[in-house]
């Protein structure tokens, strides 16, 4: 009797203290992720292919177009905006969060198809173009590595030079593998039961809650241990993760190869990986690069996977000089 | 909102019933009224769990259970699961048995980017075969986070100064059916597997790896 008395007195408390406080709902826009251009319109967005991109544009607009392409896909560009720099050295530099991606607009998960992202892109450079014979660059980084190379397999003629940081294959079966490498569970490790621990207390098929819920879990990419070799975290605005699980889904369903028509891409490619990322190394930086007929590759050292985010001094140089050359 | 919250709390405290635990009414004697369960296995990550619980007679049979879950790594404080509660007895014809579980839970979840604490809440169904020396059950089940405190990291609020920290409410929930067995070895021990799967509510998307899986040694006194 005294038990269940002490019990009751204790819900009570509880009870009253959560009356105190604010309940809200997970799904409310702006609570656990930042709203997205179609929902503030304070942030710079373009419109282009049926779609309101986050977008921003630096340097001079007629100089050569340096388009920056994120990971993913889900991620954005905001670890990317070093990069901005490169409007220094004569490149107007232009930046988007792709589809779904970012502070883009969501999309429901059954719109995207790699050819759709490879519209975008195209769109993008289209929106941007002062003149046809102004030459484009595309800087990728993992998955944004992957659709530069997607977009050169397509547009052989269209593509002056490509700056790729470990994209994780150029086919389907690469990508795979290498993923694999990535995300195996161990039994015992921390960051792996953090994953997938989450799972029971937060579900979810509102894009709020599911991009809260990949934004949690992105801590694995830069816990203790992590594979990628990451230092620390890196910046993001919003995890898509409804865009991500769908071009997973259509990847699997319709496995990909980017490299059908690269051996007639005789341009040089900088390829870039990077010393700590244990998925990656020269291995699978040598098996994935030798699609191009004509690559420079250059390991990055003291970096992780986020090459341009934290070996920016290493990767900065390097990178210049190839523009500087092919420009 | 707030209102259905408390009544939620409320509620849950009230119940105070059972765990998921496997028990063979038919092999407790009548001067085994304890039990202390160690539980291995995967529930949303390999997790150990140790449980207490107690059995009474109160119409039907009952066990009262207290147990303690956590995920394995480096740090084996930062999650847990406390689940109150226990299971009754509804229906036994010969061999056949069906129980009923009322458990609530709190869960603790931390990261470099957030600290969560959930209360929920389990109610499931279990109905088998028992003998002395063995059973063999199916179960069913939901177990819900009712609501959740959410505490972010600098590291979020890096990314997102406007985050929100506070009660959330509903967070998430999800189905669970699977089987369970046992063995009795000699008089004191009793050898348990239970194994299933786990569906999330609604529409929501489901687990990276919605299965769970449990070996269990339980111990009578």
């Amino acid at each position: 009797m005294k038990k269940s008395f002490l019990v009751l007195v204790i819900a009570a408390l509880v009870a009253v203290t959560l009356t105190s406080c604010d309940i809200v709902e997970p799904g409310e826009p702006g609570l656990l992720v930042p709203r997205t251009v179609d929902e503030d319109n304070s942030i710079p967005s373009i419109f282009v292919n049926g779609t309101q991109l986050h977008s921003e544009a630096f340097g001079n607009p007629n100089d050569p177009m340096l388009i920056v392409l994120h990971g993913g896909p889900g991620g954005d560009y905001r670890n990317l905006l070093n990069c901005a720099k490169f409007s220094e050295d004569g490149f107007f530099v232009v930046f988007y969060d792709q589809r779904g991606s970012g502070l883009s607009r969501r999309h429901n998960k059954d719109i995207y198809t790699i050819q759709l992202f490879l519209d975008d892109l195209h769109a993008i450079i289209n929106h941007y173009r002062q003149r046809q014979d102004q030459k484009v660059f595309l800087m990728g980084q993992s998955w944004g590595a992957m659709l530069a190379t997607a977009y050169v397999n397509t547009r052989l003629g269209e593509v002056s030079g490509v700056v790729l940081s470990e994209p994780g294959g150029f086919t389907w079966t690469d990508t795979e593998e290498y993923m694999k490498r990535l995300r195996s569970l161990e039994v015992f490790d921390e960051t792996s039961n953090d994953f997938v621990y989450l799972d029971q207390i937060l579900t979810g098929n509102d894009h709020n809650e599911l991009d809260y819920r990949a934004a949690l879990q992105s801590a694995a990419d830069f816990a203790d241990g992590n594979k990628v070799g990451n230092a620390g975290p890196s910046p993001f605005w919003r995890q898509g993760a409804v865009c991500n699980a769908a071009a997973m889904e259509y990847a699997r369903d319709h496995p990909f190869d980017f490299t059908t028509n690269l051996r007639q891409y005789t341009t040089e490619v900088l390829f870039l990986y990077s010393e700590l990322n244990e998925a990656y190394g020269r291995v699978h930086a040598e098996l994935v690069s030798s699609a191009y007929p004509n690559v420079q590759l250059t390991l990055i050292s003291g970096t992780g996977h986020e090459i341009p985010y934290f070996g920016w001094d290493r990767f900065y140089p390097v990178a210049r000089t190839y523009l500087n050359t092919i420009k | 909102m707030k209102k259905l919250a408390a009544v939620m709390i409320l509620v849950m405290a009230m119940a105070e019933a059972g765990s998921a635990q496997n028990i063979n009414w038919r092999s407790l004697r009548e001067d085994q009224r304890n039990v202390v369960q160690f539980n291995f296995g995967y529930d949303f990550g390999a997790t150990a769990q140790f449980g207490y619980g107690r059995s009474f007679d109160w119409v039907r049979p009952v066990m009262l259970r207290l147990d303690y879950s956590f995920p394995m790594g480096n740090n084996v404080v930062d999650d847990f699961k406390v689940r109150l509660g226990g299971e009754i007895e509804i229906v036994e014809i010969g061999g056949f048995s069906a129980t009923l579980r009322i458990v609530s839970n709190l869960r603790r979840y931390q990261t470099e980017l957030v600290r969560i604490v959930s209360f929920g809440s389990d109610f499931g169904v279990l109905a088998g075969y028992y003998k002395p020396t063995w059973h063999a059950a199916g179960e069913f089940g939901f177990d819900k986070s009712i609501t959740s405190h959410l505490k972010h990291s600098d590291i979020m609020r890096t990314n997102y100064p406007e985050i929100r920290d506070g009660w959330y409410i509903p967070s998430g929930g999800h189905y669970y059916y699977g089987i369970q067995a046992g063995k009795s070895l000699g008089e004191y021990l009793d050898l348990s597997l239970r194994l299933g799967a786990t569906n999330a509510q609604d529409d929501d998307e489901n687990a990276v790896l919605p299965y769970y899986l449990q070996l269990g040694l339980g111990i009578k006194f």
